[in-house]
């Protein structure tokens, strides 16, 4: 799928340079008026999801901000996860990504990230009366990716979650992964899902476990009726070391070159990570408040 | 009226008609036997260009329906490169070579195409105008399915403009009483029996005013119950002095009506005569064989 | 029962059922003008396909068997992606649009084989009763051909518009909000949680369309062969 997205981008680039379309009529470039044009994939509450017909969420807000500062009009478009690296590389259809994306080297080659706005670890979503062991540590309990040796895991394409489970289970030193994954040879199922939705409904059923970042685990189980639980999912510490969780940090991707645009985007970052009183960032404090969880 | 002049058809590799000449006389009822395969319905549908022919001429009055073929006009040969390659190498009637051995090729120079061109232009007429004067009669009627009787009668005359609607239904309605079928003028075909069907399909002719009418086995699909109307409506246009063509089985009918009959066989017409003569005193061994098994 | 307790609930939701109203929309929209465009292309192409072998028409023909062979040779999901993403990868181009066009060409190709087949089925003797009369071969296709051929036509075409509909639920994968989208949202985890009881409510939409439809075509049928007095 992913090459047959880079093969159409490709195309769609060929076509527009070759058309000279007038699709570019500087709406990234500088100038007052004119839109940005923000891909993103619609189904990650909290940072973007719908409210009735309309996509609101955290980074919706952020990228509100930014349309203020440079007196433009934030569209939005909804669309396949897996799509959105490559249409901000291309350029042609939107400015810039956001939508929950954690910085990844491959992603970095493609396309500029702002400055990380947010800190996730990955979950994992557990049907009620799942028997994987968990684990305590200075109070957080937690599992370790051992303890998924052998189930069906399931993650939502293209996600870091896909990523990091797809590494586990199929890296060896010899192979083009160059690390050895912790599940390698354990049997262990990987089956990566349109949507993480559709793999909480499969949970307990075909599915044993969901891999998923923290904030979709948590709203998952909270809104679910059916007893789902999660668990942040750590890394087994060295020998005498402390076990570790898997981390990720969240930023939004730019057209590599458009500076105004990732300058805006940094600006307005740097204002909401600034803590108050409480130590809480305003990013934060949206974060609990999408999440029905402010005050 | 009709001149046929060295008409051949293939079908593929099946030669059907090998080369005939025949013409058409003005008030002249012809008919046309011979065995099935023999090539008369071919014949006939060559007058009309239903059927294509692969060389040859058709001839209505003094225009040329059919394309020019280049091997009856000398004067076109000439524009040949063929000849002119020919004379130049001293060859003395480059002419009667080129028409005997058929040597004509698919392309012959500007020259040549100009030549059939203008040929055609000066003596040419639209296939569509010429037909409007050839009305044909078919052996399975093909009245058309969709539409009343008064429609099947109408349409032509209305569509191409040679009446208003209102004349074409009063010489249709006036066609129906001759026929006594005037109170199937709202009927659809398929609510007819096969002589009322094929009643209306002469008289759909006759409504364009033709000058002739061919008639391809009118009687061949018709229960023997039903032959008779049929043959009476077709004898008494004949009386009237119609010019008629007519591919048929009933040699009865033949004798009494046709002033001429053409007996053809292996595609070129074997014998051809009065019906006295045909039918009493047949010359040709296969038009005798032919004879002895249907009459 | 847990599952028709929460069908209960999303049917006396106001605001789930706004969604899938604003989905049945899209859906019906993209549904319909594509059928239209359809059938026009089909009924071309159909057209281009049976006519003679004169030298005009061979490129014409030639493009229309190239057109026929590469869109029912391909996915319909791989058709919409270059449509959308290649093709009228344009700035704020109505996605309604993107949609109608990719389902719209791609309908064409299965309804034009379609009118194809029942222009076929019309006797050879009804255009030679035409042409021999001396009407130009146009007048006796739309005459005489055409109004024969269309009965034939009716249950394969309403086959094709049955699958139409059906296949448009692929356009959320654009971003679109149709009938499965908001399915999909109704589903996703800031609302029910759970993706079994809004799609099924969107399937018996779907049924209750597709049904309509069928209704719908069996009644033409019948008006059909009723003028037909057969």
């Amino acid at each position: 799928m992913k090459k047959i997205i880079s093969l159409i981008l490709a195309l769609a680039m060929m076509l527009a340079l070759a058309a000279c379309t007038p699709a570019d009529n500087g709406d990234n470039g500088g100038g007052e008026g004119g839109s940005i044009y923000v891909q993103t994939n619609a189904f990650f509450a909290p940072f973007e999801y719908y409210d009735g017909t309309e996509i609101v969420g955290v980074d919706v807000e952020i990228m509100e901000k930014v349309g203020q500062k440079l007196g433009k009009d934030i569209v939005w478009q909804d669309g396949d996860f897996g799509i959105i690296i490559d249409t901000v590389k291309v350029g042609q259809l939107a400015d810039c990504g956001a939508a929950g994306l954690t910085v990844t080297d491959e992603r970095a080659a493609k396309v500029d990230f702002s400055t990380p706005y947010y800190t996730s670890i990955q979950y994992v979503v557990l049907p009620a009366g799942s028997d994987i062991a968990k684990k305590t540590a200075s109070g957080v309990e937690y599992i370790v990716w051992e303890a998924l040796a052998g189930k069906t895991i399931a993650t939502q394409t293209d996600t870091t979650g896909w990523i990091y489970t797809d590494g586990e289970i199929n890296a060896t030193a010899d192979n083009d992964y160059g690390y050895d994954g912790v599940l390698y040879g354990t049997g262990t199922t990987h089956q990566p899902m349109d949507n993480a939705d559709v793999a909480a409904d499969a949970l307990g059923t075909t599915v044993d476990a969901l891999i998923i970042d923290e904030l979709p685990a948590k709203y998952l189980t909270s809104n679910s009726t059916k007893g789902l639980t999660c668990y942040p999912l750590y890394y087994s510490g060295a020998e005498g070391e402390a076990d570790s969780p898997v981390e990720e940090e969240y930023a939004i991707c730019v057209t590599k070159g458009n500076t105004e645009l990732l300058t805006a985007i940094n600006e307005v970052l740097a204002e909401l990570l600034v803590e108050d009183a409480n130590g809480q960032t305003q990013i934060e404090k949206m974060v609990m408040q999408h999440m029905g969880m402010s005050n | 009226m009709i001149s046929v002049k060295k008409v051949t058809k293939k079908f593929g590799k099946l030669t059907v008609l090998r080369g005939v000449d025949c013409e058409i006389k003005k008030g002249e009822q012809v008919a046309i036997i011979g065995p099935s395969g023999s090539g008369k319905s071919t014949l006939l549908r060559c007058m009309n260009l239903l059927e294509i022919p692969s060389g040859g001429e058709v001839w209505l009055e003094e225009s040329l329906i059919s394309a020019p073929d280049p091997y009856l006009h000398p004067e076109i040969i000439k524009e040949s490169s063929t000849y002119k390659t020919l004379t130049k190498n001293g060859a003395e009637d480059a002419c009667e070579l080129i028409v005997n051995e058929r040597k004509l090729k698919r392309y012959e120079g500007l020259g040549f195409s100009g030549a059939l061109k203008s040929y055609t232009a000066e003596h040419g007429i639209g296939i569509n105008s010429a037909r409007q004067k050839m009305g044909m009669v078919f052996q399975h009627f093909n009245l058309f399915n969709n539409m009343t009787v008064i429609q099947n009668l109408t349409l032509a005359p209305v569509q191409l403009k040679l009446k208003t609607k209102e004349e074409a239904e009063a010489k249709a309605m006036e066609l129906l009483r001759r026929i006594g079928l005037e109170d199937k003028r709202d009927e659809y075909p398929s609510k007819l029996s096969g002589g009322q069907k094929q009643r209306v399909a002469i008289i759909r002719a006759l409504a364009m005013d033709p000058d002739v009418i061919l008639f391809d086995e009118p009687t061949s699909a018709l229960d023997p119950e039903m032959v008779g109307e049929v043959l009476d409506l077709m004898k008494s246009l004949a009386k009237e002095g119609m010019t008629m063509v007519i591919v048929t089985h009933e040699m009865g009918f033949a004798r009494e009506v046709a002033d001429r009959v053409l007996f053809i066989d292996e595609g070129v017409i074997k014998e051809e005569g009065p019906p006295s003569e045909i039918f009493d005193n047949p010359k040709n061994p296969r038009l005798k064989d032919f004879l002895s098994k249907v009459l | 029962m847990d599952f028709f307790d929460n069908i209960v609930r999303l049917l006396t939701t106001e605001k789930y059922m706004d969604m899938i109203y604003q989905g049945l929309e899209t859906t019906l929209t993209v549904s319909i003008f594509a059928a239209i465009l359809g059938l026009l292309i089909g009924t071309v192409v159909a057209i281009v396909g049976i006519s003679g072998n004169s030298k005009w028409m061979l490129l014409p023909k030639l493009i229309c068997k190239i057109y026929v062979t590469v869109i029912r040779g391909t996915p319909m999901a791989l058709q919409l992606f270059i449509m959308a993403y290649a093709i009228f990868a344009i700035r704020g181009f109505p996605q309604e649009i993107t949609a109608i066009v990719a389902f719209g060409i791609n309908s064409g190709a299965y309804v034009s084989e379609s009118i194809r087949a029942g222009i076929l089925s019309v006797d050879i003797g009804q255009t030679e009763a035409g042409r021999a009369l001396g009407l130009s071969g146009a007048t006796t296709m739309i005459r005489i051909v055409i109004p024969q051929a269309i009965k034939n036509v009716i249950p394969a075409i309403g086959n094709e518009l049955i699958a139409l509909i059906k296949e448009t639920s692929i356009v959320s994968m654009i971003g679109m909000y149709d009938l499965t989208q908001a399915a999909k949202i109704i589903g996703s985890g800031t609302n029910m949680a759970s993706y079994i009881v809004p799609m099924s409510v969107a399937a018996c939409f779907y049924l209750a369309i597709v049904y309509i439809l069928t209704f719908g075509i069996k009644f033409i049928e019948k008006r059909l062969r009723a003028g037909d007095k057969r």
